[in-house]
């Protein structure tokens, strides 16, 4: 007997259960009863077990102390109707949390990846992961002094800005320009051709009647390019300076494809670097103007000023989806939990 | 088992028909009538309150008046020792939700009288003095032992060995699989035998002998 021991193991207890109550057959019955056989430790659980049960099966049936014959129909509980929103079917409210979750999560990405931004070289940047640039403000301090200057360029009766009254050797010192710009920042004469081509992709087309908006006509500004005060055209070369140094970083293919522009034609670059540079007052103008509320909201939504801070009405837009994904999943949990009281 | 068509009247009361999801119409006074006895001890044995117990099972009859349009139809026991039990388990987690001690005076197998008569309100018949003495005395130690067992195996255990309900009808009682219905029988029949090991007192004396 002591030789099985080292290999036998007693019976589970869900097994001797089942013995008990006649539900093994076969193979598994005799097993259980060879084991029964040879083993005393589980023949004595057997015994009390079926001690156990016995005694359950004696236990007497109390008579209740008094019927419960109903003498009439219990009356209908007075339950409160639920409310209005949540006597929809269940699925509706599961539907409706997905189709709020999933308006949130497109507004959040579409604000993440910089899909607000209306500046397509900016949406471009922004989907190569690329750092933020300093470009707009930059970008406003430049136009708002050139409008400065210019104006005052009137009063001396000389022109605002003439790119063409760069010296002849503007053209030799293209090469070291974009260096020089970017090192020490000191006025390069060179630098100014530079603004010229890489201005017109940065303004969009909205942006060209700028009447509304209370913008000066481009005619209103007198454009003699070849008499450039040297005063004026100093603190233009400043300004352009730093604008350049914000093309060169966020526009390189425009800036290498500029001094083409202003070695064919230096009079039309210049023109159109003028034109350049109202369109970026225009531009911090229209940042300046206040929008009314009782506009459309949908242009108020997209970033149209480029400093990449994301429009109040987009932040209204993703709260309130946010809010109605956690109403509506609020409303399923309620409705399922009510489905489960109710049934029996 | 006991079905719909199985269930007779036995005593004059309201007629007050019921049907079931297929239509077949019953009068469930005399499903009362059939199923109070077996409510009222399921009841007791997993409240361990004579007072809550009868709360339970005025509360399952109105549950089951209630949706016995839902009712299939296949097995009435089960189907109304569900009910119970489910009572049973609501009353249980109220109760430790919020603890509370009954004013009332603790019953005494003595006073058994109902407080009033009435048509709905009619006394069963009362056992003698000595039966009640060795049933008390049965009862007060299985349900000690049955008190230790959680509250699920509890239910598997009376519902199988007390009721005797067979292990698909328990699973159809307890809403569970058949297997769980298996593991908990054996678990609670296990523990209850525990309990009576250490109390050592009501096993026969056969079987005390053995060890």
């Amino acid at each position: 007997m002591w030789l099985l021991k080292p290999t036998h193991k007693h019976i589970n207890q869900d097994t001797l259960s089942e013995y008990l109550d006649g539900r093994l057959q076969g193979r598994d019955l005799e097993r259980v009863e060879q084991r029964l056989e040879n083993c005393d430790a589980c023949r004595q659980v057997v015994t009390e077990l079926q001690a156990t049960v016995a005694m359950m099966r004696q236990l007497p049936m109390e008579t209740p102390r008094r019927s419960f014959v109903m003498s009439a129909p219990p009356p209908v509980p007075a339950r409160a109707r639920p409310a209005l929103v949540l006597r929809a079917p269940n699925w509706v409210y599961a539907g409706a949390a997905g189709v709020a979750a999933l308006a949130l999560a497109v507004t959040v990405s579409v604000d993440a990846t910089g899909g607000l931004s209306s500046d397509p070289l900016r949406q471009e940047v922004a989907s190569t992961a690329l750092p933020p640039s300093p470009a707009p403000e930059h970008r406003a301090v430049a136009a708002t002094a050139t409008a400065e200057s210019t104006s005052g360029a009137e009063d001396e009766e000389a022109a605002p800005l003439s790119l063409a009254a760069a010296p002849p050797d503007a053209d030799t010192a293209e090469g070291s320009v974009q260096e020089e710009s970017m090192g020490d920042g000191e006025p390069a004469r060179g630098q100014a051709t530079f603004a010229s081509p890489s201005s017109p992709p940065t303004t969009p087309a909205p942006l060209g009647t700028p009447a509304p908006l209370g913008v000066p006509a481009p005619s209103a500004t007198p454009a003699p390019l070849a008499a450039a005060a040297p005063t004026a055209q100093e603190s233009e070369a400043t300004v352009i300076t730093e604008s350049t140094m914000e093309f060169a970083i966020t526009e390189p293919a425009l800036t290498a494809v500029a001094p083409e522009a202003e070695g064919t034609d230096g009079e039309i670059a210049s023109a159109e670097a003028q034109s350049a540079i109202e369109m970026e007052a225009a531009k911090s103008r229209l940042v300046e103007v206040p929008v009314p509320i009782s506009e459309s909201a949908e242009p108020a939504m997209l970033d149209e000023d480029g400093d990449g801070k994301t429009s109040i009405w987009w932040r209204v837009l993703e709260a309130a989806a946010g809010v109605l994904a956690v109403g509506f999943l609020a409303g399923t949990l309620l409705r399922w939990r009510a489905n489960r009281r109710d049934s029996v | 088992m006991a079905q719909t068509a199985q269930i007779t009247h036995t005593s004059p009361h309201a007629n007050l028909q019921v049907e079931d999801q297929s239509g077949s119409a019953t009068c469930f006074n005399c499903v009362i009538e059939t199923y109070q006895t077996q409510a009222y001890n399921l009841a007791r044995r997993m409240l361990s309150d004579w007072a809550l117990a009868e709360d339970a099972v005025q509360d399952s009859f109105v549950s089951a008046y209630r949706a016995f349009n839902r009712f299939r139809g296949d097995n009435l026991t089960a189907w109304m020792l569900r009910i119970v039990a489910n009572t049973c388990r609501d009353m249980l987690r109220a109760r430790k939700a919020r603890p509370t001690v009954s004013l009332d005076p603790l019953p005494t197998e003595d006073s058994d009288e109902p407080q009033g008569l009435s048509a709905t309100n009619i006394p069963s018949h009362e056992p003698s003095p000595e039966d009640q003495a060795e049933r008390s005395e049965l009862r007060e130690t299985i349900q000690a032992g049955l008190d230790t067992l959680q509250e699920d195996q509890r239910l598997a255990v009376l519902l199988v060995d007390v009721h005797g309900l067979s292990y698909e009808e328990a699973s159809q009682s307890m809403g569970c699989s058949l297997g769980t219905v298996k593991s908990r029988v054996s678990r609670g029949r296990g523990g209850l035998r525990d309990y009576l090991r250490q109390t050592g007192e009501l096993l026969p004396s056969r079987f005390r002998q053995e060890e």
